[in-house]
């Protein structure tokens, strides 16, 4: 994994020398154009980490109350709307709200908790650069030492905009699917009735009431999505073509790192579809002879297959009461250098409920492959490997639900692929990459298994 | 080093290959950049699934030879070979046993690249979900580029909050438990704080992304 310095020097001679050569005149225009088009992706590629960076930096300065970095995130016109309190409008006020839900300081006191852990998003830069808009999610854990702890899920969909090269906040708009108590947790929630305004807001009212009328969890709530499904997504227009062939290894650079991020979005939307049940959304977003593939269940393989597959693991569609997270996080994603296939390993964590059934946790990791069909990349392999889900109440000591193994009534067309059991059993789900400093293999020795016999002398 | 050779033949090429060859250089260098930043991630985010199964080796051959290694209040670890004697040591065996669950998940990262390319800062965070409870760690870390391969060269993890599974209600974990961890630190805490229920914040190593202003200069 050298950073190929010295070849690069090289290309680079070359295309100089050959410009030297051939004359100015014919070559250097569309040269210049090459360049400037390269440029501006490497822009919009820079911008959508930009936005990342400045979603996680708002996380991590309300996760300590510090209200005025967080409110200098947004532009001067900007507006957040958190759950049910209404719209406010301008920096200012947003400071001053803020600062009022923290309870009329900056800065945490002692024993507060205020965690909001921003993840999975799904980042889309405008053509022109100056705008932007992402989904989240909002994972919080919210206490007051002694007194209280809980548990928040909510979604967001958010603006941002780029002014004098500087990235902001544009709109903030959280929809709040649950705050649940650590005792008992979301499964135990009942419909929220009255005003779900918070004191702050009630005391402090907003500049436009609510832009929506909100359901909380149990009731159904699909927060809407600023994208379309994106395997119906067309692919990128046709760029200036790189003529000179000098320029060939810096557009295959700038494709990569295009494709990750396309694929970042890819299995970040399956996910946020997934949460809902949204199966006909999910197939879709498999290739031709896509493979799905979760827990013990065995293989399905084909659009069609997949969405009675997943008709198996929960009914279609959202349901009052029904919590289906399967959070998708952690990518580690490769493309290969024909920018044709990919790899990724990510991780999920599951939040799940039936109406009348106790909650549940649970941990998975994925070993995806994608595929790029047409232009626009999509599913090859979706491969859940369950580490484990456990009752809430009784926590991860005491229970460990084993998996369900294939289907009797809806068969798969493959059985599984490996064969191991969830907590408290133990597998390593094999890693498509090597150790990413050494070079080789990564350890992947499976643990003794007593009740499946492996490892057992 | 790219920049000036590219410039002195293209120099006496022309004032039009000059420009372009600088534009290049240019742009080289930002995707190199961007491409170092997905590196980063994908090591630190390998850090979490290695230490997930209890692959201290593989968790210790993604440290510089001479890393420093402090987390929690638990001093500081120097160099590969104590990085691995304390991993080691928490968890006495390499690979988890049947019942144990010691996911250390990692999210939130952001990343800055020095301009020469050749260190990086992170700050980011992990989820702990553990037969134990939960913890959540805050990272502010630094790697370092080495034959074109980045490695962590200092992991520093304050704990925010750690707790049983009664909850953090009811329970917090103090940070520092040297009784836990058999292998002693080659230097004392960095820095020393107090976890959930008490307020700590862990420094940013980045200014506010809008205003540049940096933590000493807003906080002094």
């Amino acid at each position: 994994m050298h950073d190929g310095a010295t070849h690069r020097l090289g290309t680079a001679l070359a295309l100089v020398l050959a410009l030297a050569a051939g004359g100015a005149h014919a070559a250097a225009p569309s040269t210049d154009a090459q360049i400037a088009a390269l440029t501006s992706e490497v822009d919009a590629l820079e911008s959508a980490r930009a936005v990342k960076n400045l979603q996680r930096a708002y996380g991590f300065y309300i996760d300590r109350a510090l209200w005025d970095e967080a409110a200098d995130l947004f532009a001067d016109d900007a507006t957040i709307e958190l759950g049910a309190d209404g719209v406010y409008v301008g920096k200012a006020r947003i400071l001053d709200y803020l600062k009022r839900l923290g309870g009329g300081r900056i800065g945490i006191a002692y024993g507060e908790l205020r965690e909001h852990i921003q993840l999975q998003p799904v980042v889309h830069v405008a053509a022109d650069g100056l705008s932007a808009k992402a989904r989240w999610r909002d994972l919080a854990m919210i206490g007051d030492f002694g007194k209280r702890a809980e548990w928040g899920d909510g979604i967001y969909e958010n603006t941002y905009v780029r002014e004098n090269g500087v990235w902001k906040i544009k709109s903030l708009h959280l929809y709040v699917n649950f705050v649940a108590p650590y005792e008992g947790g979301w499964a135990r929630l009942k419909p929220a009735t009255g005003d779900l305004r918070s004191d702050a807001a009630k005391a402090f009212p907003a500049d436009r009431p609510s832009s929506e009328a909100y359901k909380r969890f149990p009731e159904v709530q699909v927060p809407p999505f600023h994208y379309p499904n994106p395997a119906t997504a067309k692919p990128a227009k046709a760029r200036v073509q790189p003529a000179d062939p000098a320029l060939a290894p810096y557009r295959a650079r700038v494709e990569r790192l295009k494709d990750k991020d396309d694929i970042e979005n890819l299995q970040a939307a399956y996910g946020y579809y997934f949460d809902k049940s949204m199966w006909g959304e999910v197939a879709a977003l498999f290739a031709k002879e896509g493979a799905f593939e979760y827990g013990q269940r065995g293989v399905y393989v084909g659009a069609a297959r997949i969405r009675q597959g997943l008709k198996l693991i929960a009914a279609e569609g959202p349901e009052v009461g029904k919590l289906n997270n399967h959070y998708q996080l952690q990518p580690v994603i490769h493309v290969a250098p024909d920018g044709r296939t990919a790899k990724a390993r990510w991780r999920g964590m599951l939040q799940l409920s039936r109406q009348n059934a106790s909650g549940a946790w649970g941990d998975a990791v994925y070993e995806n492959a994608y595929v790029k069909e047409d232009g626009v990349w999509k599913i090859a392999k979706l491969h859940a490997y369950i580490t484990g889900v456990m009752d809430y109440d009784l926590g991860w000591p005491k229970s460990g639900y084993p998996m369900e193994g294939p289907s009797a009534v809806l068969p798969p067309d493959k059985p599984p692929t490996e064969v191991y059991r969830a907590f408290p059993g133990v597998y390593v789900p094999p890693f498509h990459y090597l150790h990413p400093v050494t070079g080789r293999p990564v350890n992947s020795d499976q643990p003794v298994d007593p009740i499946l016999g492996r490892g057992v002398k | 080093m790219l920049k000036a050779s590219l410039l002195a033949v293209a120099l006496a090429a022309g004032p039009a290959a000059a420009a372009d060859a600088g534009k290049l250089a240019d742009l080289d260098q930002r995707i190199t950049r961007l491409e170092d930043a997905n590196a980063i991630e994908i090591v630190q985010r390998s850090y979490g699934y290695f230490v997930d199964k209890g692959l201290w080796t593989d968790v210790t051959d993604l440290f510089s030879d001479d890393a420093h290694l402090e987390i929690g209040g638990r001093g500081v670890q120097i160099g590969k070979r104590h990085i691995l004697d304390y991993m080691r040591g928490a968890f006495n065996h390499d690979g988890i046993a049947e019942g144990q669950l010691i996911n250390h998940t990692q999210y939130q990262p952001i990343v800055h690249v020095a301009p020469d390319g050749k260190t990086a800062r992170l700050r980011s965070r992990a989820f702990v979900m553990s037969t134990g409870g939960w913890g959540l760690p805050i990272y502010e870390n630094q790697y370092v580029k080495e034959n074109g391969v980045w490695k962590i060269s200092v992991l520093h993890a304050p704990f925010t909050m750690y707790t049983n599974w009664t909850g953090w209600a009811k329970n917090a974990t103090p940070n520092t438990r040297p009784d836990s961890f058999g292998a002693p630190p080659d230097l004392p805490p960095t820095v020393v704080y107090l976890t959930y229920p008490s307020p700590y914040t862990v420094p940013f190593h980045y200014p506010n992304p809008v205003t540049g202003k940096t933590w000493a200069e807003r906080r002094p």
